[in-house]
């Protein structure tokens, strides 16, 4: 019901030009627990063509790569050493053809082991979508050569299990900033604790010699086991100067519900920064 | 050191009232295919990602939100009309995709490799879209076969 209600804002809160091939997925983010052991996703097409809709797990979880950009470590056949849901979440339909303007309702429906341990297991759910034609310009000959390419799209969320009590926490360490033109460059490093992936917000703040905030914002985070994020934030032309950038990690996401965050006690750190 | 923040997380008894709409949805759509046309034999043709015919991409979502985006290349397009197992070459570079937040306008869009994975982030309220374009080059044969050659581009929108 409260997908269903989820879906109704959006579809409400969608661009109006919103044609081709796709599909709207609600929510983005699926918790199921042991005790129910299933959940839904909304589908909805927004388009004027019917889509080809098939759903598929995999096993992955988001890294930093060395220059500290985020991205998804996809493992095809992940060994029992990784919390993998994959092998037991099943999704029915599979594969659905969604007309013009309806919805389809995907039952997820989870199958663990009977010896599961207490813990989180994770998987990804793929959404792919496509539409039919290839659309050519003007009137297909054979006498010519004519090149068209179709377009696929992939929405890729994440799906967590939970069984027994599942803790969460977070270790700093590295925590690093510097301007570069009117831009604030921060660097840290994340270690989850526990034995849930976090999922939350890092807040920040800088400020002057004198305490006023100069600049300030979140981005939302989640650590599953690792990440050394490097964000970068416009700041505008700040004055040459010594500054305070203090950051605050929390389990809060305005896009999900805190009943589904695994809480922590906020988590913060410092770093001098100097802008020359 | 952290004034505004930490009070919002301290055990004061001060009541503070806040209403969160939670706008849990991420849609990802393709808006327009990668049109070459008709393209003529021995001629290397070139889709730009700020052309009227380049593929485009919309990604809605919630406001400010990071997406990784990854794309499916083909490097062959198959003649679907001709001769079986007729295939052209198709290339993409490291401008041959932008994407920009809030606006269908490609020519403001930052360019990127579609072979790299890319990081975006959706606009702010009450835009939180991301729109991404994608461009090639085909490059025919001087005896390449007629007919009507396809392919398909995937986008893989990670939120």
């Amino acid at each position: 019901m409260r997908n269903l209600l989820i879906l109704a804002v959006v579809i409400v809160c969608l661009p109006r030009a919103l044609g081709g091939q796709g599909v709207l997925v609600a929510p983005h983010a699926i918790y199921i627990d042991h005790q129910t052991r299933s959940e839904s996703v909304q589908l909805y097409n927004p388009g004027t063509e019917p889509v080809e809709v098939s759903v598929s797990t995999a096993f992955g979880y988001p890294v930093t790569d060395s220059t500290g950009r985020p991205t998804l470590h996809m493992i095809e056949s992940p060994d029992s050493t990784y919390p993998s849901a994959s092998e037991w979440i099943q999704a029915f339909p599979r594969r659905v053809t969604i007309p013009p303007r309806r919805r389809q309702t995907i039952r997820l429906l989870a199958r663990p082991p009977q010896n599961l341990e207490d813990g989180e297991y994770w998987t990804r759910l793929i959404i792919a979508a496509k539409g039919g034609q290839v659309p050519v310009s003007g009137v297909t000959e054979s006498d010519r050569i004519q090149v068209g390419l179709t377009l696929e799209v992939r929405t890729v969320i994440a799906l967590s299990y939970r069984k027994g009590n599942v803790t969460t926490g977070l270790a700093v360490s590295n925590l690093r900033a510097q301007v570069v033109d009117d831009s604030l460059e921060i660097g840290l490093s994340l270690e989850r604790q526990g034995d849930g992936a976090f999922i939350g917000t890092l807040k920040w703040q800088l400020q002057n010699a004198e305490g006023k905030t100069q600049a300030e914002s979140d981005v939302p985070l989640a650590v599953y086991y690792t990440l050394a994020p490097r964000l970068r934030f416009p700041v505008g032309k700040l004055p040459a100067g010594r500054y305070t950038l203090a950051t605050e990690l929390v389990s809060e996401r305005d896009d999900l519900s805190s009943d589904v965050l695994l809480p922590i006690e906020p988590v913060r750190t410092a770093v001098l920064v100097v802008v020359p | 050191m952290l004034p505004r923040l930490a009070a919002a997380q301290g055990s004061s008894a001060v009541a503070t009232a806040r209403a969160t709409v939670v706008t849990s949805n991420i849609v990802v759509n393709g808006l327009s295919d990668l049109d070459f046309g008709t393209v003529m034999g021995g001629v290397a043709t070139t889709v730009l990602p700020t052309d009227a015919n380049a593929g485009s991409f919309l990604v809605t979502g919630n406001p400010n939100a990071p997406i990784t985006m990854t794309f499916t290349l083909p490097t062959v397009l198959t003649n679907t009309t001709g001769p079986p197992g007729t295939t052209l070459p198709i290339s993409f570079g490291p401008t041959s995709a932008r994407w920009l937040r809030q606006q269908n306008n490609p020519a403001a869009g930052t360019p990127f490799d579609p072979s790299v994975v890319t990081v975006g982030r959706l606009g702010p309220p009450p835009r939180p879209f991301t729109y991404v374009w994608l461009g090639g080059t085909v490059t025919p044969a001087p005896t390449q076969a007629n007919g009507l050659y396809t392919g398909t581009v995937v986008l893989t929108v990670i939120y």
